[in-house]
């Protein structure tokens, strides 16, 4: 984050109001627990829900793209569809938005930073989708390959 | 139960079609097809699988964590990918999958790699002794019988017949407190959706039996429920309000069906 005394304020907002972020995310998630790859039990998505809120919280902190990519290859990897990733990312959003209110002047900049974060994860999760698919189609070549050597044996 | 490999793409493959309604890539353009006359015929469906499919990593965690099992076999796996019941056992739990298509087992093996005490094989679930007596499975188990047997999301592709004798060859196979965990579908074949749907299965080659699950509890004897019994997909997940009056119609009212551990 930019590092001036306003933007220090909202991250202090926004980690003290790091319940009302979780609860925010967790709905997202619930909202879309149905179009998830079948890994999310519904009772999983609360600890999902705080973990994912940790991650934006850490970026605040030290906004490393990085990690955020990474974050972000994590949720595909663990089936997370994208539209539940579109909803957490309109949650941070949204939560941003409350936190910087009524200090209008103060959303630009925390603005910029939740897009360089959603930008970065939205990378990885894209990345690595694209990824799984190739990763797919490969090991079904070699699967159907070593089904039919074994069946000329 | 579905009798095509996976990789057989001039019709549609009932594993492919459930591959797509749950999210994945796993499948071609004609199971797709299939897929989305299904969707229409029966909304709730792809809900009702991902509700079944959500157990996995729940029925991991309490046969190995709570139950002390060590042991788990598993019958017509599919593809062992994220969320299976390997990834969510307790640590030196031996996970024996199996399938009866050839290309399923290649290709899970392909994703399983060198993962330590997991182990796949081609079995039909109908005959779980051809399993249970291979060589390489009696090596891997040595005198343990006190096992926790899985056929999740299989019961539908069996007669009634397949079923009974499935649970006799399990009974007299296994020791006492031996564990069977197993997914039963319940909805009315007679509702104009569903036959349409039963019809569907039936065009592509596979035949799906809907039964009461008064019926199958006398199909499972002498296996009995634990404490926990037969719950609902909504009571297993702790969720409410999943269907609509039409999807209740169609599945009996709580998900689509029901999921137990029977107890030796």
């Amino acid at each position: 984050m930019g590092g001036g005394v306003g933007i220090e304020e909202l991250l202090q907002r926004m980690e003290s109001g790091r319940e009302a972020l979780t609860a925010r995310m967790r709905a997202a998630l619930e909202e879309h627990a149905f179009t998830n790859r079948a890994l999310f039990p519904p009772r999983q998505l609360a600890e999902f829900a705080r973990q994912e809120a940790e991650s934006f919280l850490s970026f605040l902190r030290d906004p490393d793209e990085a990690m955020a990519r990474e974050r972000g290859r994590s949720l595909a990897r663990q089936g997370l569809s994208h539209r539940s990733v579109l909803a957490l990312t309109q949650a941070l959003q949204e939560v941003g938005w409350e936190s910087a209110n009524p200090e209008v002047e103060l959303w630009p900049p925390f603005q910029q930073t939740i897009g360089h974060y959603v930008r970065a994860l939205l990378e990885g999760y894209m990345a690595a989708r694209e990824e799984s698919i190739l990763e797919q189609q490969e090991k079904t070549r070699q699967a159907l390959l070593r089904a039919l050597q074994q069946r000329s044996e | 139960m579905p009798e095509q490999s996976l990789l057989d793409t001039t019709r549609p493959n009932p594993g492919r079609i459930y591959d797509y309604l749950l999210g994945g890539h796993h499948n071609f353009e004609i199971d797709r097809m299939v897929a989305e006359q299904v969707r229409v015929l029966i909304p709730f469906l792809p809900k009702a699988m991902r509700m079944m499919r959500w157990c996995l990593q729940d029925i991991a965690r309490t046969l190995t964590y709570e139950r002390g099992y060590r042991y788990i076999i598993d019958f017509a796996s599919g593809l062992p990918t994220m969320g299976h019941l390997h990834t969510a056992v307790a640590p030196g739990t031996v996970v024996i999958y199996s399938d009866r298509d050839p290309i399923c087992v290649e290709y899970s093996k392909e994703i399983l790699g060198d993962t330590p005490n997991v182990y796949y094989f081609q079995a039909d679930c109908r005959r779980p002794e051809e399993l249970l007596n291979r060589p390489e499975v009696q090596e891997i188990l040595g005198d343990n019988r006190r096992v926790a047997f899985v056929y999740w999301g299989i019961t539908m592709y069996m007669t009634d017949e397949d079923i009974a004798r499935v649970a006799r060859a399990l009974y007299d196979w296994s020791d006492k407190e031996s564990c069977w965990a197993v997914f039963v579908a319940e909805g009315d074949p007679d509702h104009p959706n569903a036959r349409k749907f039963l019809e569907i299965y039936q065009q592509i080659g596979e035949s799906i039996y809907m039964r009461p699950l008064s019926v199958f509890r006398e199909l499972v004897q002498p296996w009995r429920p634990d404490a926990l019994g037969f719950r609902t997909m909504e009571e297993w997940h702790g969720l409410q309000d999943t269907m609509t009056e039409e999807d209740k119609q169609i599945f009996a009212a709580g998900g689509g069906g029901y999921g137990v551990y029977l107890i030796k």
